[in-house]
């Protein structure tokens, strides 16, 4: 039994070493960085049941940081990207935001997995003044006009409650017009649930009859009975503010019943190979940055990336963690060197970033934040697949979505290009 | 009741009960609550995904090592980690699987990372929907596992009735040191039993793969499953059978006349339901239950 036991531990001590790995994103890493790092901390649920929404989107992140050390760092500055992984469980990323910001000295720390972790990391985060930046579902205490100093969302994968489903409710609202049923599912984590919400009052508002249904969190076996629910209400059209895990089975399982309705996708489908597998018209998704199929300057970088350093991942599944990872060296440049905690702080409170210079957003887009605002802009455009050209195509224009209070928003088509 | 939530209920019941037959076969063998259940359950079908390299016109050969692997599996996790543990408290050996459960999803996670996988698409087969009588629908993935539960359970009662090392493993299970003394290769008897139960939770988790998604998680509704065995008696199949049906009953009755987050509730509320007011389950036998 001694045996048996001392090699399951030595085996357990492996995994724990491989997932909780120094990161590529070291300095030695970099042969043209070589000066002082920042030190930058990521809590991630790259295992555990959204995994397969944060893993690959961490794996881009870590990327562009791998990238941005081997192109020489910020002015000879390599980022020193350590990140740990919080299996999706609050008090788990708790503790390991605690852990970074103590033992790795972290400047602030990057928090990709569920909303329900957000919380947990700022309060490690509060009593030290570092910020802490969420890549998920974004919170009032992230909105306009009063946002916590220290809380800044990602405006990429996901946005706040009111601007994550705005577009989709706009295209459904346009598309479907007064009486259309429309079907909303949100996993049950405080953001989606408040985001699905949000979007079904909203599409109440506009005249359609709108049903929500709350998925248990880890989506059980069998969503054909939640499914069934949306086909007896008769709807037409179903969506979703939930990772993939959730959302997707559902309109998988719609699919199954016969099911004849279209799904419009939030951000977190937003993957060319999800449309390409589908290839269905029963199926749009909005998109938080330009798809693969665009052939955008950054996807070119990316590619490039993945192919020097490696990745598990498709390329598709990186985008979003790249555009972070732009989003994170924008406020490393701003905050300069040295930098610390409490001027990261400044920078994010007055960030800037050009995503349009990239092609990550259409041209001129840019990303700001500022002292009474911590969501900013984020931008979305429609996309399915053409069977006629088998290609991605876009559902119509950008649009612009702004927080102008909590959970108001305002919605302005930018770019048709 | 409905034609759909009568094929939604038979769909759910048979892959608890594939599920639920395996903790069965290895709890009679051995006394073990296996916690590793699912874990088997998602390695099969990490192992079918492996296997689609080989081209979809072999789709039958690689269901089938498939199969076969996830039994080798567990024969040899049974071989190498619960054999050495015989004498030990049930409490270390229920420990020992848990820590196994772990082990199995590191491993895959490192090797086919957490990204969603669809191993049917890999191949270019599509999960077709079949329509049935009075509107129901089911995929053909989802009728393929209600019929491979049916031959699979009956496979498993059959062997254990008539065929000769099925004979020995209940005699194993039943008296251990008598079955020894009388010539049978007990350890033999028990790695059989796991074999045999990866082999049920090995097809319902290449039914999930084929029929939702495939990742690491999955291995989660092995877990969810072991409301089934406690609940029909981790002693009997026909129990787990029974206990399969009442499950998945209750669940799609939750959710289409209650609340859908009741899904997730439900196996276990009737868990602690059994545990509190019949330990040993609908059909299993009453035997003095260690505490844990």
């Amino acid at each position: 039994m001694r045996r048996t036991m001392v090699i399951l531990f030595v085996v357990s001590i492996l995994l724990a070493a491989c997932r909780a790995e120094k990161q590529p994103g070291t300095p030695t890493a970099s042969p043209a960085a070589a000066g002082e790092p920042y030190n930058v901390g990521a809590v991630a649920a790259i295992t555990g049941p959204v995994a397969s929404t944060y893993a690959p989107f961490t794996e881009g992140f870590r990327l562009y940081i791998r990238h941005l050390n081997a192109r020489g760092g910020i002015n000879g500055h390599p980022v020193n990207l350590v990140v740990k992984d919080s299996q999706a469980n609050p008090s788990v990323a708790g503790a390991l935001a605690k852990e970074l910001f103590e033992s790795n000295n972290a400047l602030t720390v990057v928090m990709l997995g569920p909303s329900s972790n957000i919380l947990p990391v700022l309060e490690q985060a509060k009593p030290l003044g570092a910020a802490v930046l969420s890549s998920t579902g974004c919170i009032d205490q992230q909105a306009p006009p009063d946002p916590d100093p220290l809380l800044f969302c990602t405006p990429l994968l996901a946005g706040g409650i009111g601007s994550h489903l705005a577009p989709v409710v706009e295209y459904i609202a346009q598309q479907g017009g007064p009486g259309a049923k429309v079907f909303l599912s949100a996993l049950d984590i405080p953001a989606s649930r408040a985001i699905v919400d949000d979007a079904t009052k909203r599409l109440q508002g506009k005249g359609l009859e709108a049903r929500m249904v709350v998925v248990p969190n880890p989506p059980p076996a069998d969503l054909g009975p939640i499914a069934r629910q949306g086909i007896d209400f008769g709807a037409q059209w179903g969506t979703g503010g939930a990772p993939e895990e959730a959302t997707l089975a559902l309109f998988q399982a719609l699919l199954r019943q016969g099911w004849r309705g279209t799904w419009v996708g939030d951000p977190p489908l937003g993957y060319d190979d999800i449309l390409e597998r589908f290839k269905s018209d029963q199926l749009i998704i909005s998109f938080g940055v330009y798809p693969l199929a665009e052939r955008k300057p950054f996807h070119a970088e990316l590619e490039a990336a993945a192919r020097e350093f490696g990745s598990a991942f498709p390329v598709p599944r990186l985008m979003y963690g790249w555009a972070l990872g732009v989003m994170v060296e924008s406020a490393l440049r701003q905050c300069g060197w040295p930098c610390d905690r409490a001027k990261f702080q400044q920078a994010m409170n007055n960030l800037e970033v050009d995503y349009g210079a990239s092609g990550i957003w259409p041209a001129g887009a840019k990303l700001k934040f500022t002292p009474t605002d911590h969501i900013g802009q984020r931008y979305q455009r429609l996309y399915k697949w053409d069977s006629a050209s088998n290609r991605i195509v876009p559902v119509g224009p950008w649009y612009r979505v702004e927080h102008t209070g909590k959970r108001e928003v305002s919605v302005t088509v930018v770019s048709q290009q | 009741m409905d034609a759909q939530l009568v094929a939604q209920v038979v769909v759910l019941a048979a892959f608890y009960s594939l599920v639920g037959t395996g903790y069965v076969l290895v709890y009679r063998a051995s006394r073990v609550l296996n916690l590793a259940n699912g874990e088997l359950l998602m390695l099969c079908a990490y192992f079918l995904f492996a296997l689609t390299v080989l081209g979809r016109g072999l789709l039958p050969l690689m269901v089938l090592l498939a199969l076969v692997l996830v039994a080798v599996v567990a024969g040899v996790i049974y071989w190498a980690t619960i054999r050495p543990m015989t004498g030990h408290p049930v409490f270390s050996i229920v420990l020992m699987t848990v820590g196994l459960a772990i082990v199995l999803r590191g491993v895959s996670e490192l090797v086919w990372t957490a990204q969603a996988r669809y191993p049917l698409e890999v191949l270019g087969i599509t999960n077709k929907t079949l329509h049935l009588p009075a509107g129901a629908a089911v995929t053909v993935v989802e009728a393929g596992a209600v019929a491979a539960a049916v031959l699979f359970i009956g496979g498993v009662i059959a062997f254990l009735r008539l065929a000769r090392i099925g004979m020995q493993m209940r005699a194993s299970a039943e008296h251990p040191v008598l079955a020894s003394q009388r010539g049978v290769n007990i350890h033999l008897a028990f790695a059989l039993s796991w074999a045999l139960a990866a082999i049920g939770a090995g097809i319902a988790g290449l039914a999930f793969a084929a029929n939702v998604r495939l990742e690491p998680n999955i291995a989660e509704q092995g877990l969810r499953a072991l409301a089934v065995p406690l609940a029909g008696g981790l002693t009997s199949i026909l129990g787990t059978v029974i206990a399969s049906l009442m499950v998945a009953m209750s669940e799609n009755l939750a959710v289409r006349y209650a609340d859908p987050l009741l899904a997730g509730v439900v196996p276990y509320f009737i868990i602690l339901a059994f545990i509190i007011l019949r330990p040993w389950g609908l059909l299993g036998e009453e035997e003095e239950l260690e505490r844990v």
